[in-house]
């Protein structure tokens, strides 16, 4: 009567075993939109992944198009690399700020790190800049990994406070080691890698496109980025299950501190100098590049490519919206309502597993409400 | 499949207050008070309800609702409390046909439901959840607490509990916190009060005051819906029952024409009760002689227990029995290195062990199942698949072009030989039932064949069904020779699965029972605190 009869089509073994402690492990919904059938077809299969930041997705090729149209000099070689090149440190700080946010915290010193290798920079000019590029890196990264990353998982303090305070001292660093001055910066390495051309593209595309294609390895073949979803999805359990949360929430602020230490690299190529001044915004637009491209808030479920696409999104409407002259404040203004609409409509992203969009079928046409309904009722409904 | 009648007799209605219900049952001398008629409703591909019938004879009689995981519970409860639409069937209050399209309707005709989660607002007094949403007004002065206050009062009268309305409900224990949660549903004065599963997360102690509360209701004529898997609790309280099975009602009538084990049978269907009574059948394990003990403890203390002694040998399960509170679980997580060990010594299979993480206590063979599934047992937002995998690959390194758990299979002794459905190994842990959680939970254990699997409360709001497999499991386990150690507040499931019952009262053991010696009686005198001695005059 059950659909048991053709579970034995996954495997061989005999119909007949009652006693089988996962025999009849059927999930409650039928439909589950993250396993599409085996049979469907590889195009099919993809759009389905993309779920989680199909909103975001669909409006930047939308975007895309409508400027393309629109803006003759839209779609041209030179603007899209420009269009890459300005984004390349919010996107290389928002991939290391995905990992934060899977597992359920976020990296709000990101601006701060960045600055701070900055004005490294400069004052270790007198080293090879190969020498004076790797200890950046190593300095960035152990700064979030011991600072950051000890406080948050062995001491268990809460990632808001330590990464605010963190990015609010290295921020007065930042002002006390370099004196308030800038420093003007010419070095063929960090030329090569920001302001530098290889195969006719730019040095930071290329950086954005190692760093992506590194951090999708890490998050969908290592047994690190597998803990990122668990320790996000329930630290607990992750915990009761032997994996090292203290040591996965060690590593994933040091990803973050050196993805922030390689985009203050960038950036310094980019502008040629070394001013002693902290983004404020840099973090908290990656982090809602993070948000836009889907992952939640809360952890445990997301994705690099969401990412990609939440800055994608970003670069794609500020350079579109400059090419067209429309004030650059109407990019935060649309921004933050794409971010609204975007979260909102994400199951999962918002407060809620239910997404609005879900629930405004729900009120539209009631008999769709699919299986939603399985899940126990909350006695809050209630006291409505 | 059609329906079937293995109890032919309670399906024949010849009681009037336990009505037998066929779709076209003839109208009988008396109306009943609720009625739900073949209803059907499918999500997607799967029909959770196919032909279900409900019948509540008249006000005040107690109707217990109940079915394995999957078998339509939710559904018909949610269609009832205006959750859900069916897709077709009707719903007759009195005679007259309802259309419940929303739990306010629902509420308008005077059914309420209490879910399983608790919702209640731990910083606010009683009255204020009691009355939440809906506190009584004054034109300018605000809240009027006072009124809320008294009627708060007179309905925790009915439910005979006796405490002051303005205490905060974070300050209450468990049992009064449900008893809360029955008063808002009162105070929307309903004629039918649906509880799904009021009693899941209480300790046995507990249990009875919540069902003093139930009966107490019948005088005043609020029919209740109970779901339930305690049989015990279904039959001190219950007039009528309903069994589902497949989205069918496959039996129902007044409860004394069942027994537990015709109730088990109804609702497992044929095959699988007989499976499980030749699980049931399987002897006790042979043990094989070992040098060391799988686990001893001597003189062991920690945080909630002192000066605690035992050993748990290879093919033994032995059980915790206690009072919630008592240090059952505070020796567990200890053991496991979750809380540390303050004084006293452990060996693990005859080898010094000094617990300090849970990392370290898997990596000498032991295993730990947590009261708590869905926070600290599983990772909701992952796949079965995942969750399976965790344990096994915890202490994986990655090295390139190395398999993730993505293509993990099962394996093991035990959990190999079991048929998976792919769809199910790849659908998030979430979406399954609480018994099918419970198992994925003792199966990622199996998958690394610990020496001793510590569980606690390892069927704590699970159907008959998985419970009856668990406990199988429990015993294959033994027979295999790991060692198990289950701490428990259901006293009948230690009595069930255990080679010898270790019994925990104020963080000490204060006596053991080995299983020539089990009885229910002695048992439950001596989890309250009376030594061996003293329960047996």
């Amino acid at each position: 009567m059950t659909d048991e009869s053709n579970a034995g089509a996954t495997t061989t073994q005999p119909a007949v075993e009652p006693d089988g402690l996962l025999s009849d492990l059927t999930p409650i919904e039928a439909e589950d939109p993250t396993g599409p059938e085996p049979g469907a077809g590889v195009g099919r299969r993809l759009w389905l992944g993309t779920s989680r930041y199909r909103p975001v997705l669909v409006l930047t090729v939308a975007m895309f198009i409508f400027a393309s149209i629109d803006q003759s000099q839209f779609l041209t070689n030179e603007n899209i690399q420009n269009l890459l090149t300005a984004v390349a440190g919010m996107w290389i700080i928002a991939m290391g700020q995905t990992f934060c946010v899977l597992t359920g915290s976020a990296d709000l010193s990101s601006g701060a790190i960045a600055a701070v290798i900055s004005v490294m920079l400069a004052k270790t000019a007198g080293l090879p800049t190969g020498l004076a590029v790797a200890l950046a890196l190593i300095a960035g990264t152990a700064f979030g990994a011991i600072a950051n990353g000890l406080l948050i998982g062995r001491f268990r303090l809460s990632f808001f406070v330590v990464t605010l305070a963190t990015g609010t001292a290295l921020g007065g660093i930042v002002t006390l080691w370099s004196g308030g001055d800038s420093f003007l910066y010419n070095k063929s390495l960090v030329n090569y890698l920001s302001i530098g051309r290889h195969l006719g593209v730019a040095g930071p595309i290329w950086l954005m496109a190692i760093v992506f294609v590194l951090a999708l390895y890490i998050e969908r073949k290592t047994y690190f980025g597998r803990n990122l979803f668990a320790v996000g999805g329930s630290l607990s359990a992750a915990r009761l299950s032997g994996i090292r949360t203290d040591r996965t929430l060690v590593y994933v602020f040091g990803v973050s501190g050196f993805a922030a230490a390689l985009a203050g690299i960038v950036e310094t190529g980019l502008v040629g100098s070394v001013n002693p001044v902290v983004d404020p915004s840099i973090a908290l637009t990656a982090i809602a590049a993070v948000l836009l491209g889907g992952t939640s808030l809360y952890g445990g479920a997301g994705s690099v490519v969401g990412t990609a696409f939440g800055v994608l999104f970003i670069g794609v409407l500020d350079n579109a919206l400059n090419l067209a002259g429309v004030q650059t404040a109407w990019q935060s203004v649309v921004t933050g309502v794409i971010l609204i609409a975007a979260v909102a409509a994400v199951p999962g992203a918002g407060l809620g597993r239910r997404s609005l969009g879900a629930t405004l079928i729900r009120k539209i046409r009631p008999q769709d409400a699919q299986a939603d309904t399985t899940e126990p009722p909350t006695a809050g409904t209630l006291s409505k | 499949m059609a329906t079937e009648a293995p109890l032919g007799s309670s399906l024949n209605g010849r009681d009037p207050a336990g009505g037998a219900h066929a779709p076209n049952a003839p109208a009988g001398a008396v109306t009943p008070l609720l009625s739900a008629l073949n209803l059907h409703k499918h999500y997607g591909g799967v029909r959770a309800l196919d032909g279900a019938n409900l019948t509540l004879s008249a006000p005040g009689t107690v109707h217990a609702l109940v079915g394995e995981n999957g078998s339509g519970k939710s559904t018909m409860l949610s269609i009832l409390s205006g959750q859900a639409r069916p897709d077709s069937g009707a719903i007759r209050m009195g005679g007259e046909i309802l259309s419940i399209d929303s739990p306010k309707t629902a509420i308008g005709q005077g059914i309420v439901m209490v879910s399983q989660e608790t919702a209640l607002a731990l910083e606010l007094s009683v009255a204020e959840n009691v009355f939440m949403g809906r506190l009584p007004r004054r034109a300018v002065r605000g809240v009027d607490f006072k009124s809320a206050s008294e009627r708060t009062q007179q309905i925790l009268a009915r439910l005979g509990m006796h405490c002051d309305p303005g205490t905060r409900v974070g300050a209450l224990r468990p049992d009064q916190r449900q008893m809360v949660e029955i008063a808002r549903a009162l105070a929307m004065e309903p004629r039918v009060l649906i509880l799904d599963e009021p009693t899941s997360s209480l300790t046995d102690d507990e249990v009875s005051s919540v069902l003093d509360a139930i009966r107490l209701l019948k005088d005043h004529d609020v029919a209740t819906i109970l779901v339930t898997h305690r049989l015990d609790e279904l039959f001190a309280v219950c007039d009528e029952v309903t069994i589902l099975r497949d989205g069918k009602t496959v039996a129902a009538g007044v409860s004394t024409n069942f027994t537990p084990e015709s109730m088990v049978a109804t609702m497992l269907g044929d095959a699988a009760a007989a499976a499980m009574l030749k699980v049931a059948a399987t002897p006790v394990a042979p043990r094989v002689r070992r040098d060391a003990p799988a686990l001893e403890l001597r003189a062991a203390s920690g945080q909630g227990f002192r000066d605690v002694s035992f050993e748990v040998q290879f093919g033994e399960v032995v059980g915790l029995a206690g009072l919630v509170g008592s240090g059952r679980g505070d020796l567990l997580r200890s053991v496991f290195g979750l809380e540390p060990l303050i004084a006293g010594s452990a060996d693990i299979d005859g080898v010094d062990y000094r617990p300090s993480s849970p990392r370290h206590a898997i990596s000498r063979g032991i295993g730990f199942v947590p009261p708590e599934r869905k926070t600290d047992g599983l990772v909701l937002t992952m796949t079965v698949r995942e969750n399976l995998a965790m344990v096994a690959t915890a202490s994986t390194r990655s090295r390139p072009g190395k398999p993730r758990d993505k293509q993990f299979k099962p394996e093991g002794d035990m959990v190999n030989r079991l048929r998976i459905r792919l769809s199910a190994l790849d659908s998030e842990a979430g979406m399954l039932s609480g018994g099918n959680q419970q198992k994925v939970v003792l199966a990622k254990w199996l998958t690394v064949k610990p020496k001793l699997l510590m569980l606690d409360e390892p069927t704590r709001g699970v159907d008959v069904g998985s419970r009856a497999q668990i406990h199988a499991m429990l015993r294959e386990l033994a027979h295999r020779q790991a060692a198990v150690l289950v701490s428990s507040s259901e006293n009948p499931e230690l009595l069930e699965i255990c080679d010898r019952i270790l019994v925990m009262f104020a963080g000490r053991i204060i006596g053991s029972l080995q299983r020539e010696e089990f009885d229910e009686t002695r048992l439950a005198h001596m989890t309250g605190g009376r030594s061996l001695s003293e329960g047996e005059i």
